[in-house]
């Protein structure tokens, strides 16, 4: 077998230096999630038509238009068949565009690669392309200390561009405040639907967690992509520095090789604390660098849908 | 130095450097990077946690690094530790005196550690430029070095002379010691004028080198500190014969405050923790001497080689090659099968000097010799004194310079791996023959059959025997001394009955030259004159050149002796002692060329035939045989009646009987038990006595080898303790019957030989053959082969002492028959270590001069005091002590009266000798192998002992010598300093480590595993995914 050459390789679309290249956030969102389904070769998502699926033997008070006949007709049994659901899905992205979200735009920029808010708007773009190429609908908000854009969930090719447009737009700035967010959400989701929320979550938790409950108890699929730079969760400072707060934290002047071990742990209990939280919640969580290769978040979109769709009773 | 420390500004610019971490540190923290950050959340507590720890191990961290600073510090103040005194330390002005040791043991050849060769001597040479003289230069004193060696005790820097004008002139002490002032610049010249000099060839004692520096230390000034150094290889051969004296000279200086060092230059390194320092092997020719010093043409001689391993392991075919005049192949080369560790071997070769061997030929001689003094810028000759040097050298022709030389040895001393001898052929060798009796009757009885000597001028005139040319002249026993001896290489006296006075001073000083002379004793002796002339009887033996006393008749055998004598085959002469066939007088006889004792000797059984009749009976006790250089070597039978004998016999008998009976004597009772009877029963009958001593031997087995199968028990048997008793008997009887009257007697006086035989050389008295028939009748085998190797031994004297170059020859020659100039010469060979390919020395002849000019003169000796007026005046003393390098020296001193025409056998007056009147003294000097050879180093502590322990040093340690450089010293020199310094640092380093942020995976994996897991998980899902398609692919 010949080797494979880097060009050979289907995935190398999806790396965030390739991805940043690419300014226009549409170009960006089909060229990822079309090479992704390129290099899925086969697409999980079944067709949106209505599809069988399978055989279920009949119990009283099925609909008798159900019934397959043509199954009757050979074997004298009532066997109804069962199809995808016909419903559409409604799904919410909800992008933390505050002032944390910024973190490492110069360096990144110089570097070529995504900084946390672009990494995360190129993945809510894919996400609504490839929902909204399903013929589902996708809607959009950004948040910092407040909702700044909010679009209702649409399915036309159209709505896409609205979209990214609204993705663009969103420099971030200000403050989390997640408890108002999610109840702003809450109320602008009057429907069942899936809520994917791009966050750092440096915020309190408490907020936090009762925001997401709060989506939950309204029947909501939550999940969360939790989006940390690799220098959060490396640390590999050296050298005397002064990190100066994002959103209204205060200095600090230290050497930052003699405190990576205590801020390696800190970040440890707070990640476990996060992680523990939403599960208990029964909230999908997902830690993403912002190297990371794209399909990290599409894969994980796609998993969920697909054990949602086994398991309906989650729905 | 404490004061300097304390100063304030010193105090600040070290508090300053002291706190350079600190300040680095503040720095560092004036100079940061601004990061705007997110996760400000995790720092702030993480800081608030980790504070008081992080500051407690960046403390310690400073605390490390300043103290760090600190001690480099003080390391650069050389503050730790100083000695601020110099306690014991020298800071006086300082003469040094060099005592280089360039004996020939300092040529010792090795290897560096780098492979390449070099010698004890180069390697002392170069510690003295290159290291000695630049660490004295270093010192903030004055320093004065002064260098002598021991072969010339003249100063070899700073030189004695200096040029002025183009003219050499003295220089003044201050002038000297200006000069040999150390500064840097003098390096060169000390290296200039030390460097090319070779060791010396004189063995030389380090007691006169530690005198003469002694002296130049006395023009030492007075407030300088006085230092000698000695630079030797330490051999214990040295150190056993100077180590007294050494001792008595260091208990000196150090009355004087001068201090010794000695430093071994030696190899191998002396290690200190070894007491006997390990040496080079080499083995070393300590001895060539011929046989003969003189021999005539065509003779056939030998030369002794002696070989002397003085390395620790046995060797194997060690070979000897011989050059004659230079050319090799001439004598065979010969091959010491083994030669055992420390132990010497003797190897003979024989040599047959033929007129062909001549070597370079006298043609090329005298060119070189020409071109030597034009090179030595002396004026040309003259035609007459070109005719002369011409003869003088056609006369030196006559001596051959033989070279023996070692041809396999790898290392060690290459110096004494060769040594010369020298050999004076003649045409015909002179022996002089004294007749008791001339002319009687009118008839010339020396050469009648009837006469004193005719058998031995027929014997000596045969050329036979291997005794080459011998021209026998006429001596005048009553003119003896007004003649001129020296020609003669043998007197012999037959039946002379004495001499006067003046004759017998001049043979003795004959002999005592190394001439050799013989004596027939005869019925004309005058037993008085003998004893009182020629013995001189003291309470020690005799001072005289005769070896024995005589007794006032002569002993006549009975006719009933004779009548006995007939009745058995016995020998009638006996060897003295079985060790008499090693005696050079007899060794041609009993042994073979190797040295070895035949089996068979071809003498002994003639032995039975001659009757010797009459003869000097000397007394067999006596204060002669005391004398160690009197040798008895054959004695007559014994011809006692046996009656004489028969009690102790019985007594014997008996006494071995009842010693016997012990079962362990079993075997040996079988075969003594039959003798003993025979000895009991052998005085009873009328037998010769020699049968008693033929049973004695056999019995005691102590002086036969017949191959017996009983004597090896015998033998056994007589060294049991409980016989030593009877064997004492038993020998005691067998001596008294064995041996009768002394026969053949030698005497070693001074550098000559002496034989006497008892009896007669074979004349007739009054028509009778009274004294013995061994010359004429049966025994004349036997009397011509002992009395030629005779002739050998006597004329195998000779002043050959194994003479060392850089000793002196002494000798005395007559005043009135010698010119007191004589001249000097040398033939010798080139470097015997390095033939040609045709295996050829160049043969090198030189004119030698007096080292202060002028001409070797002979001194004339003060009268002794108290002597009478009319006693003749002493005789010139000759010294020579210009020898320097191994080879021939030859003296050739002139005759005021040439020595008349020498008279032919015939009586017919020959053609007068053309060099007669040029007397040549051969002496080879050769480099003290024996001495200088022998590698052995003297041990640590006796050195201790000998020095009052003196500081001993190697070429390894050389601490020593930064003494002389002055300079206080401190902990900085030593060694725990640096580690100290080093275990900090490492200990700093590692605690840096240990605290510092080193980015590793499992740093992660161990503190933030939730973080770890983004990394991992995302890291192996992607290729997954990524990869099965492909391979779906392919093999679709």
């Amino acid at each position: 077998m010949a080797k494979k050459t880097d060009f050979d390789n289907p995935r190398r679309l999806l790396d965030p230096k390739v991805i940043a290249r690419i300014s226009q956030l549409d170009l960006r969102a089909r060229q990822v999630v079309e090479g992704f389904l390129s290099g899925m070769h086969k697409s999980p998502v079944y067709g949106q038509s209505v599809e069988f699926v399978q055989h279920r033997e009949y119990m009283p008070g099925d609909d008798l238009r159900r019934i397959d006949w043509k199954v009757w007709q050979r074997s004298d049994k009532f066997v109804i068949k069962q199809y995808e659901a016909e419903t559409n899905l409604r799904s919410y992205v909800v992008v933390d565009a505050s002032e944390s979200m910024l973190y490492g735009k110069e360096k990144h920029r110089k570097a070529g690669g995504l900084y946390k808010y672009d990494y995360v708007a190129t993945a809510a773009a894919c996400l609504s392309y490839m929902t909204i190429k399903q013929q589902d609908s996708c809607g959009l908000i950004t948040f910092d200390s407040d909702v700044r854009e909010s679009i209702p969930p649409r399915s036309s090719q159209k709505h896409m561009d609205a979209v990214t447009k609204a993705l663009q737009v969103s420099e971030p700035r200000e403050k989390t405040d997640m408890l108002k967010i999610m109840r702003q959400v809450a109320e602008n989701m009057p429907n069942r639907g899936l809520v994917l929320v791009f966050s750092d979550l440096l915020c309190d938790r408490e907020p936090l967690f009762k925001g997401l409950e709060m989506l939950r108890h309204r029947r909501h699929d939550v999940m969360v992509f939790h989006i940390l730079d690799d220098d959060e969760l490396l640390f590999p400072f050296s050298g005397m520095t002064r990190f100066e707060g994002l959103e209204d934290l205060p200095h600090l002047l230290c050497d930052p090789r003699s405190l990576r071990d205590g801020y390696l742990e800190e970040l440890e209990i707070y990640l476990t604390e996060v992680r523990r939280g939403l599960t208990r919640i029964g909230i999908d969580y997902t830690l993403l660098r912002t190297s990371d290769y794209m399909d990290a978040v599409l894969s994980k979109f796609l998993y969920q849908r697909m054990s949602t769709r086994a398991n309906p009773a989650r729905r | 130095m404490f004061s300097a420390f304390l100063n304030p500004f010193t105090l600040i610019a070290g508090g300053l450097l002291v706190s350079t971490p600190i300040i680095i540190h503040l720095i560092n923290r004036i100079r940061f990077r601004r990061v705007k950050w997110a996760a400000m959340e995790f720092l702030l507590k993480a800081q608030k946690r980790m504070r008081r720890r992080k500051i407690l191990e960046q403390l310690i961290l400073l605390l490390l690094r300043c103290l760090l600073v600190f001690l480099v510090g003080l390391l650069l103040a050389r503050f730790v530790g100083c000695d601020p005194g110099g306690s014991g330390k020298e800071t006086r002005p300082t003469t040094h005196v060099v005592v280089l040791d360039d004996t020939p043991s300092m040529a010792d050849v090795f290897r560096r550690e780098d492979g390449t060769k070099t010698d004890a001597y180069s390697e002392a040479k170069r510690l003295l430029y290159e290291k000695l003289m630049p660490a004295t230069a270093e010192a903030s004193t004055a320093q004065t070095m002064q260098v002598i060696r021991l072969s010339d005790l003249d100063l070899v820097f700073p030189k004695r002379t200096k040029t002025v004008d183009g003219k050499a002139r003295d220089r003044t002490p201050e002038e000297l010691r200006e000069a040999g002032r150390v500064k840097t610049s003098t390096n060169v010249d000390l290296e200039e004028a030390i460097k090319p000099l070779p060791v010396g060839t004189v063995r030389k004692s380090l007691v006169d080198g530690l005198k003469r520096a002694k002296k130049l230390l006395d023009d030492a000034p007075p407030g300088d500190a006085r230092v000698i150094h000695v630079l030797s290889d330490l051999r214990s051969a040295d150190w056993a014969a100077d180590g007294p004296a050494v001792s008595d000279l260091l208990r000196e200086f150090k009355e004087n405050n001068v201090t010794v060092h000695l430093i071994d230059v030696g190899s191998p390194v002396r290690k200190v923790d070894r007491k006997s320092p390990a040496f080079n092997d080499n083995v070393s020719i300590i001895e060539v001497k011929p046989r003969n010093r003189v021999v005539s043409l065509n003779q056939q001689t030998e030369i002794d080689v002696r070989v002397r391993n003085n390395g620790g392991t046995d060797l194997k075919d060690v070979g000897l090659s011989f050059y004659l005049n230079g050319q090799g192949n001439v004598i065979t080369s010969a091959q010491i099968p083994t030669l055992p560790a420390n132990q010497e071997r003797i190897q003979t070769v024989t040599v047959t000097f033929t007129a062909e061997q001549d070597g370079t030929g006298l043609a090329a001689l005298k060119r070189q010799l020409t071109e030597d003094r034009r090179a030595a810028g002396k004026p040309e000759l003259t035609p007459d004194e070109e005719r002369e040097h011409d003869r003088k050298w056609r006369a030196l022709s006559r001596f051959r310079v033989v070279t023996a030389s070692l041809s396999n040895e790898a290392a060690g001393l290459t110096v004494d791996n060769s040594r010369h001898a020298v050999v004076e052929i003649r045409d015909a060798l002179k022996v002089l023959v004294v007749d008791g009796r001339t002319i009687e009757n009118g008839v010339d009885l020396r050469r009648k059959p009837e006469g004193d000597s005719h058998f031995l001028r027929t014997l000596l005139e045969t050329k036979d025997q291997g005794l080459g040319n011998i021209i026998v002249e006429d001596g005048d026993y009553n003119t003896l001394d007004k003649k001129d001896l020296r020609p003669y290489s043998v007197v012999y006296l037959m039946n002379v009955p004495g001499l006067s006075a003046a004759g017998v001073a001049n043979l003795e000083k004959f002999v005592r030259e190394g001439g050799g002379v013989g004596v027939f004793l005869g019925p004309n002796v005058k037993p008085d004159e003998y004893t009182a002339k020629f013995y001189r009887p003291t309470g020690k033996g005799g001072e005289g050149f005769f070896p024995v006393p005589l007794p006032s008749e002569s002993t006549v055998a009975t006719d009933l002796q004779k009548k006995l004598r007939l009745e058995v085959l016995a020998k009638r002469l006996v060897l003295r002692e079985p060790t008499n066939r090693f005696h050079p007088a007899l060794a041609g006889i009993y042994l073979d060329e190797r040295k070895q004792p035949l089996k068979q000797d071809k003498v002994e059984p003639l032995f039975i035939l001659p009757n010797i009749d009459a003869r000097w009976s000397v007394s067999r006790r006596g204060s002669w045989r005391e004398d160690a250089r009197v040798r008895e070597l054959y004695a007559l039978q014994n011809e006692t009646p046996i009656a004489e004998f028969e009690q102790r016999a019985d007594d014997l008998v008996t006494e071995v009987r009842k010693k016997y009976n012990e079962p362990k004597f079993e075997k040996a009772r079988r075969y003594a038990e039959d003798l003993l009877e025979k000895i009991r029963k052998a005085p009873k009958e009328a037998t010769p006595l020699s049968v008693l001593a033929r049973y004695l031997d056999q019995l005691l087995c102590d002086q036969i080898n017949d191959g017996d199968e009983s004597e090896p028990i015998l033998r056994e048997f007589w060294t049991a303790p409980e016989l030593a008793e009877a064997k004492r008997t038993a020998m005691l009887l067998r001596d008294e019957a064995k041996f009768g009257d002394p026969l053949y007697v030698v005497k070693e006086f001074g550098f000559g030989r002496v034989a006497v035989m008892t009896t007669d050389a074979g004349g007739t008295y009054a028509g009778k053959k009274v004294w013995n028939d061994w010359p004429s009748l049966g025994g004349a085998a036997g009397w011509v082969v002992i009395v030629g190797e005779m002739q050998k031994y006597l004329t195998g004297g000779g002043d050959d002492a194994n003479r060392t170059v850089g000793t002196a020859f002494t000798g005395e020659f007559d005043l009135g028959r010698y010119e007191p100039n004589f001249t000097a010469h040398l033939l010798t060979t080139s470097d015997p270590s390095k033939p040609t390919q045709d295996r050829k020395l160049t043969l090198v002849a030189r004119d030698l001069d007096p080292e202060k000019g002028g001409k070797f003169v002979m001194a004339e000796q003060k009268p002794v005091e108290g002597a009478p007026a009319d006693a003749a005046p002493r005789p010139y003393k000759l010294t020579f002590d210009g020898a320097k390098e191994s080879g021939a020296y030859l003296l050739v001193l002139k005759r005021i009266k040439a020595a008349g025409p020498v008279p032919k056998g015939d009586g017919k007056e020959a053609a007068p000798d053309p060099f007669a009147d040029l007397d040549i003294i051969s002496v080879p000097f050769n480099v003290d192998a024996l001495a200088e050879g022998d590698l052995r180093r003297a041990n640590t502590d006796d050195l201790a002992q000998y020095t009052n322990k003196a500081p001993l040093h190697n070429t390894e340690d050389l601490s020593w010598i930064e003494d002389f450089k002055q300079k206080p010293s401190d902990l900085s020199s030593r060694r725990w300093i640096y580690l100290v310094i080093l275990l900090l640092l490492i200990a700093e380093q590692a605690w840096a480590v240990r605290i510092s942020y080193h980015t590793r995976p499992e740093d992660l994996e161990a503190l933030a595993p939730s973080a770890a897991a983004a990394f991992a998980h995302h890291a192996t899902l992607a290729p997954a995914s990524a990869g099965e398609p492909a391979a779906t692919e392919t093999t679709g």
